[in-house]
C-alpha cells in the first residue's frame, strides 16, 4: 500500500513539474512572443535607436532641465522613523531650491515608492516643475503645460488607479523639443542650478 | 483629520459587486469539478485526464479513509518539497541561468521550499536576482500550483463531511473522504491551470513580460548605467493570485511595475485573489444543501473586510510624523506606496491579500502608519478568514464551530452544526486547531525577539511590530511582510520555515479529521428547538466570536507594537 503510494506522488511530481513548471510558462511565452512581442520583452523604450528604459519601470532624473520623478529606492522605514523624516525634509528642501516658487511639495516627489522604480509622478508635480524647465531651456510654459496634459493618464473608468504622469516618456518628449544649440545653453543653465540646489540640501542637512 | 476616500468606497463596492457576481457561476463550476457524476466539461477535460491518471497509476475513483487521504496529501508535499529543495541548492549549474543566480545557502532553500509547498510564499531572497529562471519556473511557479490544488483538494475533502446525504441526482455519492489524486489532479486540470491561462493572458496584454531573454543592462536617458530584469514574468503572476500564493518574481513583489503595470492589472490581481475561496464557500453550501449557509458566511466575511478596509483607508490619509514639514499630503501617506495605485489602490489590495491567505503587497506594508499596519496584522491573527487555497474552507468553519458551540452553550442548548451533534471530540479538535495559530506567533515572536533582535529594520514599538508580522504571517501561511525585517538569517530561515510547516500541516489534518467525524453522525433536521446557522443572526454572532477570540488572544501583544506606535 505506502509502496504504490510512493510510486504515486513521485510520478505526480514529475509530471506536474514538467507540466506546471516547465510547459506553462514556455507555452505562455510562445504565445506572448507572437501576440505581442514589445509587451513581452518589457516595454522597452528607444531614444536614436539605442534602449533608454521601459515605459513602465521608472529611473531617477538629476539634470534639473528634466522633470524629476520620485526619489529612487526602497528602504521600509516607519511612519515614526527618524530616518524618513530625515530623508523627508532633505528631498523637501532639494525639491524647495529647485523650485522656489512652491509652498508645499506633493508628498510623491518626497517619498520612495512601493518599487523603488514609480514610473510616474501626480500631474500636479509635474506642472510646478515647469517655470524651472521653461527658465533653464527657453521652451514656454505653455508648451511645456500642453506636453504634461499630453503625457497625463486618467483612472479608468474614471475611478480605478490615480491620474498620473510617466516621467519618462514626458522627459524624451522634452528633449525632442530641444535644438542642440538650446541643448547647451540649458545643459550650462542646469550645471549651475544643480550645484546651487545640492549646496542648499546640504546646507540643509547640517542644519537637521 | 479623517478625509472620506470616495474614489477607494467606490473601487471597493464594484470590486465586491463583480466577486459576488462571479461566486454563482464559478461556485457552480467548482461543484462540478469535485462533486458531480459528470459535466459537460468532461468531453473536454476527460481523454487528458484519464490519460494522466494512467501514468501516474492511481485510481481516481478509489475511496479513501481520512488516514489514507491525509498520508497521501503529506507525502505527495514532502516529495514536492524536497525535489524544489535540491533544485535550489543547485541553480547555479543547471539551465536557463541567464541572470547568473548563486546556488541557494541550505538555511535560505528550506525557508523557500517549506515557504511555497505551504502556499505561505514568504520570501528572504530577491527573486530576479536569487533565483534563476528554471527556479522561478519549475520551484516556484510549479509549487504555486501545486500548493493551491493542494489546499483546494483539502477543501473538497472537507466539504464531503459536511455534505447533505440526501440523495440528489447528478451528485456523486461518496462514503469516504473521497479520492486525494482525485480532488489533486482536477484542482490543477479544471480549476488552476485554465484560469492561470486566462489571467496570464490578460496580464501580458497589460505590459507584463513574458520571455526567457535575459537581464538588459542599459543607459538611462541621463547617461547612467542601470539593469532591467526580466523573465517568465506573467505566467507566475496569475497563478500567484488565483492559489492565494503570494510570492513575486522581484523583491519588490506586486509593487514592482513589471508585476503589476497598471491600475487594470491591480484589479484583476485582487479580483484573482477573491473569487476562488468565495466560491469555495458557495460550494459549500450547495453539498450542505442550503446556499444560505453559505452566504450568511461570506456576509459575515464581507462585512469583516470593509470594517477593516475602512479603518485603513482613513489611517492612511497622513502620517502625521510629516506634519510639520512643507508637505502637502493631501494623496495621503505615499511613502512606500506607487502614484499610479495611490492609497485607495494599495489598501484594497492590502485588505484582499490578507483577509485571503495570498500574501502579495502592491506597496510596503513596513511604510504603512501604525494604525494602518494594524489592518493586514489583525487579519492574519485572524488568520487570512477568507482563506482560499491556503486553508481551503478550514479557518473560517473553525470559528462557524466554535460560534456555534458558544452560542449553543448561551442559550443551554446541546450545540448542533448542519444537523450534526457538535461534541466533546469535535470541539477538542476545534480548539486545539484554533491554538495552534496564536502559540505559533506569540510564541515565535518571543523567540525572535530574543535570538533575532538584530534583524529588526526599524526602531522601537515598529521594529517589534516587523518581528510579530513575521510570525503571523508564517502561521496563517500568508507570506505578506513588514520588509524592513532583514529576513536572511539561518535563525529566522528556519524558526520561520518550521512555523509555516506546523501552521499548514497541524490544521489540515486536524480539520480533515473533525470532518470525518462529523461524517460519521447522525442527522437531525432542524426544528424550532434548533439555533439556525443560515439566519443572519448567525453571522453578527460569527463576527463576534471572530473579534472576541482575535482580541482576547493578540490584544497584549498589540500593545506592545502598533497600538504602542499609535499612542506614542
Amino acid at each position: 500500500m505506502l509502496k504504490s503510494d510512493l510510486f504515486a506522488a513521485l510520478k505526480t511530481t514529475v509530471v506536474f513539474l514538467v507540466l506546471c513548471g516547465l510547459v506553462f510558462p514556455l507555452l505562455l511565452v510562445g504565445i506572448a512572443q507572437i501576440a505581442d512581442k514589445p509587451a513581452a520583452e518589457g516595454s522597452l523604450l528607444t531614444q536614436n535607436g539605442t534602449v533608454v528604459g521601459s515605459a513602465l519601470v521608472g529611473q531617477p532624473f538629476s539634470d534639473p532641465m528634466h522633470f524629476q520623478s520620485r526619489p529612487s529606492g526602497v528602504s521600509n522605514w516607519g511612519p515614526n522613523n527618524p530616518a524618513l523624516i530625515a530623508n523627508v525634509s532633505q528631498q523637501v528642501a532639494y525639491q524647495k531650491s529647485l523650485n522656489p516658487s512652491i509652498s508645499l511639495v506633493p508628498i510623491d516627489l518626497v517619498t520612495q515608492s512601493g518599487s523603488g522604480a514609480d514610473p510616474n509622478i501626480a500631474p500636479e508635480s509635474a506642472l510646478l516643475q515647469i517655470p524651472r524647465i521653461s527658465n533653464l531651456t527657453g521652451i514656454s510654459q505653455d508648451v511645456l503645460t500642453r506636453l504634461v496634459n499630453q503625457y497625463t493618464e486618467n483612472p479608468v473608468a474614471g475611478v480605478f488607479g490615480e491620474p498620473r504622469v510617466n516621467v519618462l516618456q514626458l522627459n524624451l518628449a522634452l528633449d525632442s523639443l530641444l535644438t542642440p544649440a538650446t541643448l547647451n545653453a540649458a545643459e550650462a543653465n542646469a550645471t549651475a542650478l544643480n550645484a546651487l540646489a545640492s549646496n542648499a540640501t546640504a546646507t540643509n542637512s547640517t542644519a537637521t | 483629520m479623517v478625509q472620506v476616500d470616495f474614489a477607494g468606497i467606490v473601487q471597493a463596492i464594484i470590486i465586491i459587486v463583480v466577486v459576488l457576481a462571479l461566486t454563482r457561476p464559478v461556485g457552480g463550476y467548482v461543484v462540478a469539478v469535485y462533486f458531480k457524476e459528470r459535466s459537460r466539461f468532461d468531453t473536454l477535460f476527460g481523454p487528458f485526464e484519464r490519460a494522466l491518471f494512467r501514468i501516474l497509476g492511481v485510481n481516481p475513483t478509489e475511496n479513501m479513509s481520512v488516514k489514507r487521504y491525509i498520508l497521501n496529501l503529506l507525502l505527495l508535499n514532502g516529495l514536492m518539497a524536497v525535489v524544489v529543495l535540491v533544485i535550489l541548492l543547485n541553480q547555479a549549474s543547471l539551465p536557463l541561468n541567464p541572470n547568473g543566480a548563486p546556488n541557494m545557502a541550505i538555511d535560505q532553500a528550506f525557508n523557500t521550499a517549506t515557504s511555497f509547498i505551504t502556499n505561505t510564499n514568504w520570501q528572504s531572497y530577491a527573486g530576479e536576482t536569487q533565483l534563476s529562471y528554471l527556479s522561478q519556473m519549475v520551484c516556484i511557479t510549479f509549487l504555486m500550483f501545486t500548493s493551491a490544488a493542494t489546499g483546494l483538494a483539502a477543501g473538497a475533502a472537507f466539504i464531503r463531511g459536511f455534505a447533505s446525504r440526501d440523495k440528489r441526482p447528478g451528485f456523486r455519492q461518496i462514503s469516504g473522504m473521497g479520492n486525494f489524486y482525485f480532488d489533486f489532479v482536477r484542482s490543477l486540470t479544471r480549476v488552476l491551470i485554465p484560469l492561470a491561462l486566462i489571467v496570464s493572458l490578460i496580464l501580458v496584454a497589460q505590459g507584463v513580460p513574458q520571455t526567457l531573454n535575459g537581464p538588459l543592462t542599459y543607459k538611462t536617458a541621463e547617461g547612467a548605467s542601470d539593469t532591467l530584469y526580466r523573465g517568465p514574468v506573467a505566467s507566475l503572476e496569475s497563478i500567484k493570485h488565483l492559489g492565494t500564493n503570494g510570492g513575486g518574481y522581484y523583491a519588490q513583489n506586486s509593487a514592482f511595475p513589471y508585476e503589476n503595470p497598471t491600475p487594470v492589472t491591480n484589479v484583476v490581481e485582487i479580483v484573482a485573489m477573491l473569487v476562488l475561496p468565495i466560491s469555495l464557500i458557495y460550494a459549500f453550501g450547495v453539498l450542505v444543501g442550503n446556499t444560505r449557509e453559505a452566504w450568511v458566511l461570506i456576509g459575515a466575511l464581507i462585512v469583516i473586510f470593509v470594517v477593516m478596509l475602512s479603518i485603513g483607508l482613513a489611517a492612511e490619509t497622513s502620517n502625521q510624523a510629516l506634519s510639520n514639514l512643507a508637505v502637502n499630503q493631501s494623496a495621503g501617506n505615499m511613502q512606500g506606496k506607487e502614484v499610479r495605485f495611490g492609497v485607495s489602490g494599495s489598501m484594497i489590495f492590502t485588505v484582499t491579500t490578507t483577509s485571503t491567505g495570498t500574501g502579495s503587497v502592491n506597496s510596503m506594508l513596513d511604510s504603512y502608519t501604525a494604525l494602518g499596519g494594524l489592518v493586514p496584522l489583525s487579519l492574519l491573527m485572524l488568520n487570512s478568514p477568507f482563506a482560499g487555497e491556503g486553508s481551503g474552507l478550514l479557518s473560517i468553519l473553525i470559528y462557524v464551530i466554535l460560534a456555534v458551540f458558544i452560542a449553543g452553550l448561551m442559550v443551554g442548548r446541546a450545540p448542533q452544526y448542519l444537523g450534526r451533534k457538535i461534541e466533546s471530540k469535535e470541539v477538542k479538535l476545534t480548539l486545539l486547531a484554533f491554538l495552534v495559530h496564536p502559540i505559533l506567533i506569540l510564541g515565535g515572536t518571543a523567540a525572535g525577539v530574543v535570538f533575532a533582535a538584530g534583524a529588526m529594520g526599524n526602531p522601537g514599538f515598529h521594529g517589534f511590530t516587523e518581528m510579530l508580522y513575521a510570525y503571523a504571517t508564517a502561521a496563517a501561511n500568508n507570506g505578506s511582510a513588514f520588509a524592513g525585517l532583514h529576513a536572511d538569517t539561518p535563525f529566522l530561515n528556519y524558526t520561520l520555515g518550521i512555523t509555516m510547516l506546523l501552521g499548514r500541516y497541524v490544521t489540515f489534518p486536524l480539520m480533515l479529521l473533525v470532518s470525518n467525524s462529523f461524517m460519521q453522525k447522525k442527522i437531525t433536521p432542524y426544528d424550532v428547538g434548533t439555533f439556525r446557522t443560515d439566519k443572519w443572526l448567525f453571522g453578527l454572532i460569527l463576527i463576534g466570536v471572530i473579534v472576541i477570540l482575535g482580541a482576547l488572544t493578540f490584544f497584549p501583544v498589540l500593545v506592545l507594537g502598533p497600538l504602542g506606535e499609535a499612542l506614542l
